[in-house]
C-alpha cells in the first residue's frame, strides 16, 4: 500500500516541488522518515500521528515509511505535514486515491488536526502553479496570487478528509480574516517643513532612481525624509510585485490585503543587523533578509556608519546585480534584490552638524567618522545631500510643502519618459548610453571641467553627477512638454549641490 | 664614572631626556650645577644640592636612569637631526625667553636661530577653524612678515599652520616665522604639517622644550603654549570656540603682561566665541594687520601689499548668499531662506561662486573664503 502526494519546500524565496512517497506495510509499527529532512520537518512524525489519531482516523498498525523525494535537496519547515498525513490515509485506504490525484497539499498540522498557517505559502504554491492546491485557510489570498489553478483550504484534517471523501463539500475561502491590517499609510511628503534642498533630492531620488545619502545632525530629519520616499514611488509593475510577494511570504511578513505587494515597501534594518540579516540566510530554510524585503523598494540605513563594515559590504552584491546569492555547503540559492538605498549619517561623531569651527571633533576624527563608510560603497550614491536642522519659524508657522500626490505624478511622468528614451531610468544610465541620453550644453560642461581642474570632482562623480542632472532636467520639464535633450548648466549646478563633498584633501584651505 | 668628551649642551639634552626629571625639576637642578656635573652626579649616584629639593626617590629614579642614558648616543642623535640645544645662560637662548619665570631650562631648535632677534608677534588658534578664519590667519601672517615681524605659533592644523603658511609667503628676507612645538624635534607633528615643518627648519626656526624622540603627547601641548605666549610681545587669537587651547595661551600671555589682541567674528558662529569673549573682556579689536603694527609701534612705508579680492556684489543673489556667509558657514537651506530666491537661483550662484572661489563647501556647509580683515584699511588709515 503506497501512495504519492505532490507538495513543496521552501529555500529562500523560492518553493521547490516534492513527492511525498508514503508506503505502509508489514513490520514492527514504527514510523520512518527519509529524504533530508531537517529538525522541523522530522518533527512532522510525531505531529502528523497525533493529528490524525484527534481526528477520529486511524493509523496503522504497521511499518510506516515515508520518502521526501528528490532526496537530495533538504526539506524544510512543517509545510509538509500536511501532505504525510494525506499520504497516511490515501496508503491505508481512508481517503480515496482518485480524489488526491489533482491536488497538491501544504499545511502544517496542529496536534488536535488543526490547518495551520506556514510561511512561505505563494511561493511553494508558485512553484507548481497549474496545480489545484490545498493551503491553510492564511494562505488562500497570497496562493490566488501565485497560482493560476484552484485554491482549496480546509481548517481541520477532518474537514479535509470529508470533502476529499466527497462526504462534504470544500469550505468556501471567503469568511476569512482578512491577512493583514491596513499597512500604516506612507507619512505624507507635506509634513516636512522648510528643507527645500533635501525635498528637492528626494523627488530626483524618485524620479531617478538613484542612491540617496543624507548626511546631517541628529534632529535634522534625515529619517522623517526617507520614510517618505516611497509615498513618492509609483506601483511596483505586475513582475516585480510578484516576485516582492514570493519573498515577503517567505519571511512570513503580513501581506496586503490583496495579497500582493503593490506598494514599495520600506525597509530599515537597525545597525546592530548582522550580515545574515541584510541579505539573507539562517541554518534551515534561508529566510531572505532586509535587502530582499526592500526589493522593489527602499532600503533605509540610518547611522550607515554604525553598520559593521562586512555588513555594508555585503550589500554590495545587490547593489551591482539586484539579487543575491546565499551559499552553502551543499546549495545555494539567489533571490531577488533590487532595492533603492537611502543612506543616512551625521557627519561627525559629535553629533554637532559638523558646521566649519563650530563642532568639538577635530578634522581626523571626522575623517575617521566617515571613512567607515567604504569608498566603493559611498560611491553609488548619486546623490549626498546635507540636510540641515529646519528653521525655528519653518517648524512654527511654515506652510506645509508639497503633499506626496503631486510630486508622485512629476515623478511617475519623469520614469516613464526616461523609461520611453531609454530604457531604463536615469540612474542605471552608463558610458554610451549616457553620452547619447545626456549630453551636455557648453556652459554645463564648462562648469564640471571647472570642478574636475580644481579637484572637487571625481571622473566617477563626473558620471554621477551627469545622470542626477539628467534627472533634474527631465523633472523641469512642464507636462507635455519634452525634456530638453542637452542638459543645461542649472541642472548640472543643482546636481553639484546634492553631492555634498565629504573629505577635504588638505586642511590648510589656503587659496 | 666619568662621561667624557661631553659638553654642557649634550649633557643637558641628556637630562632632559631622563623620563623622572619634569620641565620644573630640571629648572632646579641646572639652577644650582652645570649640565655635566649634575650628569656625572647622578651617574656615580652622588647627591645633589639640597636647594633642588629632591626627595630620595625620586633621586633614585634619576639615579638609575642617569647610568641607563648614553650621552654619545644622544649628542649622535642631535647632530643627526640638526638640533642645536639651547642653554638659559648661552648668548644664543632667546632673550625674550630668558626673563621669564617659567622660562624652559633647555631649549631645542631647528633652523636659524637668529630668526626670533626682530619684533614677535604669536598668532594662533583653534585647529579646527572655518575658512574665513584660516584666510585671516594666513593674511596675518604674510602682511606681519612683510613688515619685518617675527610670526610665532604652535604649528596646529588650522589657525597655526595657516599662520606660518602666511609668514613662509612673504619669503625669507622678511620677518620669518618661528614655530614651537610640543614633541621632539626629529618627527613633524601633525604628519599633514610635514611639508611646513621641513619649510621652517630650513629656512625660519623650529622649538621645543623636548629632546628628540618624545612623542607628541596631550599635556605637552598647554606646556608649549607658555612658550608661545612668553616670545611673543603682542598675541592675537585669529578663532577660537568658548574653551580651547589659544585661550590657555591667551591667559598666558596675560599673566605676563603680554597684549593680547583677538579677530571678532559673527555672534553667530561658535568658531568665533572665544574671541569674542576675549574683546569682551578688553582684548583689543585686530582687523587688520595696522592695528597689531600700530601696537608694536612700527610705522610701515606706504604702499598697499595687499591686493584686495574683487568682490561680485552686482547680482544680489550672490550679494545676499555672501552677506550670509560672511557671519558664519551656512547649509544651502538657509542660504534659500536668507535670500529669498528659488532653490535654482541660490544653487546656481552658489555655483558660480565656488568656482570663483569665494566660497567653499564642505559635507554642506558653505563658508566665505576672504580673510575677514579689512584689505583697505592699512592703506587708508597712515594718511
Amino acid at each position: 500500500m503506497i501512495a504519492a502526494i505532490r507538495s513543496s519546500t521552501l529555500l529562500g524565496a523560492r518553493g521547490y516541488p516534492v513527492t511525498v512517497e508514503v508506503h505502509v506495510g508489514r513490520g514492527l509499527p514504527a514510523f520512518t522518515m527519509l529524504g533530508l529532512p531537517d529538525e522541523a520537518c522530522r518533527e512532522a512524525r510525531d505531529r502528523v500521528r497525533a493529528a490524525v489519531l484527534s481526528s477520529g482516523l486511524a493509523w496503522p498498525d504497521a511499518k510506516v515509511t515515508v520518502n521526501l523525494a528528490p532526496p537530495r535537496h533538504r526539506k524544510t519547515g512543517s509545510g509538509l505535514d500536511l501532505a504525510i498525513a494525506v499520504g497516511v490515509l490515501v496508503a491505508t485506504e481512508q481517503v480515496p486515491t482518485e480524489s488526491v490525484a489533482d491536488l497538491a497539499f501544504v499545511g502544517e498540522l496542529g496536534l488536535d488536526g488543526a490547518v495551520r498557517d506556514i510561511p512561505g505559502v505563494a511561493p511553494m504554491v508558485g512553484v507548481l502553479p497549474t496545480e489545484d492546491w490545498v493551503v491553510p485557510p492564511g494562505g488562500v489570498t497570497e496562493a490566488t496570487v501565485a497560482a493560476s489553478g484552484r485554491i482549496r483550504t480546509a481548517a481541520t484534517l477532518r474537514e479535509l478528509v470529508e470533502a476529499l471523501a466527497g462526504r462534504a463539500g470544500w469550505r468556501s475561502p471567503n469568511p476569512l480574516p482578512p491577512l493583514e491590517p491596513a499597512a500604516g499609510a506612507v507619512p505624507d511628503l507635506a509634513d516636512v517643513r522648510g528643507q527645500p534642498l533635501a525635498r528637492l533630492a528626494l523627488e530626483v531620488a524618485a524620479a531617478g532612481g538613484h542612491h540617496l545619502l543624507l548626511v546631517g545632525s541628529p534632529g535634522a530629519g534625515k529619517t522623517m525624509l526617507a520614510r517618505r520616499l516611497p509615498g513618492l514611488l509609483p506601483d511596483l509593475d505586475a513582475a516585480v510585485a510578484l516576485e516582492a510577494t514570493m519573498v515577503h511570504s517567505a519571511a512570513g511578513m503580513a501581506l496586503p490585503a490583496g495579497g500582493l505587494v503593490v506598494r514599495a515597501p520600506f525597509r530599515a534594518p537597525h545597525h546592530t543587523s548582522s550580515a545574515g540579516s541584510l541579505v539573507g540566510g539562517g541554518s534551515h530554510h534561508l529566510r531572505p533578509g532586509e535587502a530582499s524585503l526592500a526589493h522593489g523598494g527602499v532600503l533605509f540605513l540610518d547611522e550607515m556608519g554604525q553598520f559593521a563594515p562586512a555588513v555594508l559590504d555585503s550589500l554590495r552584491e545587490a547593489l551591482e546585480t539586484g539579487q543575491v546569492t546565499v551559499g552553502r555547503v551543499n546549495h545555494h540559492v539567489t533571490m531577488p534584490a533590487r532595492f533603492q538605498l537611502v543612506g543616512a549619517t551625521n557627519p561627525c561623531p559629535c553629533g554637532e552638524g559638523g558646521a566649519p569651527g563650530s563642532c568639538e571633533c577635530d578634522e581626523r576624527s571626522r575623517q575617521r567618522y566617515l571613512g567607515r563608510l567604504s569608498g566603493p560603497l559611498l560611491d553609488r550614491f548619486d546623490l549626498r545631500v546635507a540636510v540641515s536642522r529646519p528653521e525655528v519659524d519653518d517648524l512654527v508657522d511654515g506652510e506645509p510643502g508639497e503633499p506626496s500626490v503631486v510630486v508622485a505624478a512629476r515623478v511617475a511622468r519623469t520614469r516613464s519618459r526616461s523609461i520611453e528614451r531609454s530604457g531604463m531610468l536615469n540612474a542605471y544610465l552608463e558610458g554610451a548610453d549616457l553620452d547619447r541620453w545626456a549630453p551636455l550644453d557648453p556652459g554645463a560642461a564648462a562648469l564640471l571641467r571647472h570642478e574636475m581642474e580644481a579637484g572637487r570632482l571625481t571622473g566617477r562623480g563626473y558620471h554621477r553627477l551627469r545622470r542626477t542632472a539628467r534627472t533634474l532636467a527631465d523633472l523641469a520639464a512642464h507636462d507635455g512638454v519634452d525634456p530638453p535633450a542637452t542638459i543645461a548648466e542649472e541642472h548640472v549646478a543643482v546636481a553639484l549641490s546634492m553631492r555634498t563633498v565629504l573629505r577635504r584633501s588638505s586642511m590648510v584651505g589656503v587659496r | 664614572m666619568r662621561v667624557p668628551d661631553v659638553d654642557d649642551r649634550i649633557a643637558a639634552a641628556t637630562l632632559a631626556g631622563l623620563g623622572s626629571l619634569s620641565r620644573a625639576r630640571l629648572r632646579a637642578v641646572l639652577d644650582h650645577h652645570r649640565p655635566v656635573e649634575a650628569l656625572e652626579r647622578l651617574a656615580v649616584g652622588a647627591p645633589l644640592d639640597r636647594s633642588v629639593g629632591l626627595s630620595v626617590e625620586v633621586h633614585g629614579r634619576l639615579v638609575a636612569q642617569a647610568r641607563a642614558a648614553d650621552p654619545l648616543d644622544v649628542g649622535l642623535r642631535l647632530r643627526g637631526c640638526g638640533i642645536t640645544v639651547l642653554l638659559r645662560d648661552s648668548p644664543d637662548y632667546p632673550s625674550a625667553l630668558a626673563a621669564d619665570a617659567e622660562a624652559p631650562a633647555v631649549l631645542f631648535a631647528r633652523g636659524r636661530a637668529s630668526a626670533l632677534g626682530g619684533r614677535r608677534v604669536a598668532v594662533v588658534g583653534t585647529r579646527n577653524a572655518t575658512a574665513a578664519g584660516r584666510a585671516t590667519a594666513t593674511e596675518l601672517g604674510r602682511d606681519l612678515a612683510t613688515a619685518g615681524v617675527t610670526v610665532v605659533s604652535g604649528l596646529a592644523l588650522g589657525i597655526d599652520a595657516a599662520a606660518h603658511h602666511g609668514a613662509v609667503s612673504a619669503g625669507t628676507a622678511a620677518g620669518g616665522t618661528v614655530a614651537v612645538v610640543g614633541n621632539g624635534l626629529d618627527e613633524p607633528y601633525p604628519r599633514r604639517n610635514a611639508a611646513l615643518f621641513e619649510a621652517l627648519c630650513a629656512d625660519h626656526l623650529v622649538l621645543s622644550e623636548w629632546p628628540p624622540d618624545t612623542p607628541p603627547e596631550a599635556f605637552r601641548f598647554p606646556l608649549r603654549n607658555r612658550i608661545i605666549a612668553a616670545l611673543a610681545e603682542v598675541l592675537i587669537v585669529v578663532e577660537s570656540r568658548e574653551r580651547g587651547g589659544s585661550l590657555i595661551t591667551a591667559r598666558a600671555a596675560l599673566d605676563r603682561g603680554i597684549d593680547v589682541m583677538a579677530v571678532p567674528g559673527s555672534p553667530r558662529t561658535r568658531a568665533a566665541a572665544g574671541t569674542n569673549l576675549l574683546l569682551r573682556d578688553g582684548a583689543a579689536p585686530v582687523t587688520c594687520a595696522q592695528d597689531v603694527l600700530d601696537v608694536l609701534s612700527i610705522v610701515t612705508p606706504p604702499g598697499n601689499p595687499i591686493a584686495s579680492r574683487p568682490s561680485p556684489v552686482d547680482d544680489p543673489v550672490a550679494a545676499a548668499v555672501l552677506e550670509r556667509c560672511r557671519e558664519g558657514p551656512a547649509t544651502l537651506d538657509a542660504l534659500v531662506a536668507s535670500s529669498g530666491a528659488g532653490i535654482t537661483a541660490v544653487v546656481t550662484t552658489v555655483a558660480g561662486l565656488l568656482t570663483a572661489g569665494h566660497l567653499s563647501e564642505h559635507a554642506g556647509w558653505l563658508e566665505a573664503t576672504g580673510s575677514r580683515l579689512r584689505p583697505d584699511l592699512s592703506g587708508s588709515r597712515r594718511s
